[in-house]
């Protein structure tokens, strides 16, 4: 009788996970800003979150684009700092939300006009006047990670 | 028969690439019995099992103190590999974190990172390579580009060319499987020594 833990390790133990797709929901983060970027990214990290960071809007819209067609999940949350030094505005997320990341999205801004927002309300975006909340985001973070365990569950049931 | 000191057995055991599923128990005395266990060696010496000095007797070149104060943080895939890194530099006296995979390392660094107010929270990272999802290389290069700075020690059972390169391109350092525990201890020792600016690649 050989005993359990006495057998070779099983490579079939080993976690299955498609190619850069984590084991939970993804959010991305474009702040050019290291502290704040560095509050934000913990704040999601602590809920859960598997945070991808950014600090222009051109590598925010790489990132967005190659999370879609490399045929893994899109990000489950975008938080970006909009506009960025290097010029990117609300267009930005006009295309991140073209190249199909539809998932929900919030737009940290220091001040917003009234065409603005009515272009994140087109976008289906919130958004974040500086200085904001903790709590605000951290409300968010939580309600995507219930959302994305929700999913993963009735996935589960279903096969 | 002439009776092995017990300390020259601990420091000739000898890591192999795929650690049998064996459950090693955190404790200081416990990592050796394990491990000599693992060699097949009977642990039975004058001393009792606090007579073995896991940290190494030569290996004195960090005070205590600053080694308490010295973080490391682990990440394997394979949950024994990981449990015997993290406790060899436990009883070294190092601050050990644990991580299970790129995702997991990706995440504590950053958590770490906000915590400390610091962009080099861990004073080494010691990652194994391949791993499900993502290389070890890849969450580095990802965490360089915006700014993160660690020592950062690579170990693999069976790196091939690309990998080489990855780790030369990133300026980290490798260390091959198998590998002896004092062999682990020295690298990270060497690493953690030198300073972070001459460690990694500022350009």
């Amino acid at each position: 009788m050989i005993a359990a833990n006495s057998l070779p390790y099983d490579w079939e133990d080993e976690l299955v996970t498609l190619p850069g797709v984590p084991p939970g929901p993804r959010a991305l983060v474009a702040e050019n800003d290291p502290r704040l970027r560095n509050q934000i990214v913990s704040l999601l990290a602590a809920e859960g979150l598997f945070v991808t960071e950014v600090m222009t809007s051109k590598e925010l819209l790489q990132a967005a684009t190659s999370s879609v067609s490399r045929l893994t999940e899109p990000f489950n949350l975008i938080v970006a700092d909009l506009p960025m030094p290097d010029g990117g505005g609300i267009e930005t997320l006009d295309l991140v939300r073209k190249a199909g990341c539809q998932g929900p999205a919030i737009v940290i801004t220091c001040s917003i006009d009234a065409t603005g927002s009515a272009e994140l309300v087109r976008l289906h975006a919130e958004h974040l006047t500086k200085p904001f909340a903790n709590e605000s985001l951290r409300v968010l973070a939580s309600r995507v990670r219930t959302a994305y365990d929700a999913a993963r569950d009735l996935d589960a049931c279903r096969h | 028969m002439q009776a092995l000191h017990p300390c020259n057995m601990v420091q000739n055991a000898t890591v192999t690439g795929n650690p049998p599923n064996f459950n090693c128990r955190p404790i200081v005395e416990h990592c050796a019995v394990s491990l000599l266990d693992r060699v097949g060696m009977v642990c039975a010496h004058p001393f009792g099992i606090m007579g073995i000095p896991l940290a190494g007797r030569n290996s004195s070149a960090l005070p205590m103190k600053s080694r308490a104060s010295t973080k490391i943080l682990v990440v394997d895939d394979h949950p024994a590999m990981l449990q015997l890194m993290s406790d060899v530099l436990a009883c070294d006296g190092y601050n050990v974190s644990q991580a299970a995979n790129a995702f997991e390392m990706k995440k504590a660094i950053q958590l770490a990172r906000a915590e400390y107010q610091s962009e080099a929270p861990f004073d080494l990272v010691i990652s194994d390579v391949f791993m499900p999802g993502k290389t070890g290389p890849d969450a580095l290069s990802e965490l360089r580009r915006v700014g993160h700075r660690s020592r950062f020690l690579f170990v693999s059972s069976f790196p091939d060319v690309a990998a080489f390169e990855r780790i030369e391109a990133l300026n980290a350092q490798l260390l091959v499987k198998p590998f002896s525990l004092q062999e682990f201890r020295d690298a990270a020792r060497a690493l953690l020594l030198a300073p972070l600016e001459e460690v990694e690649n500022l350009s």
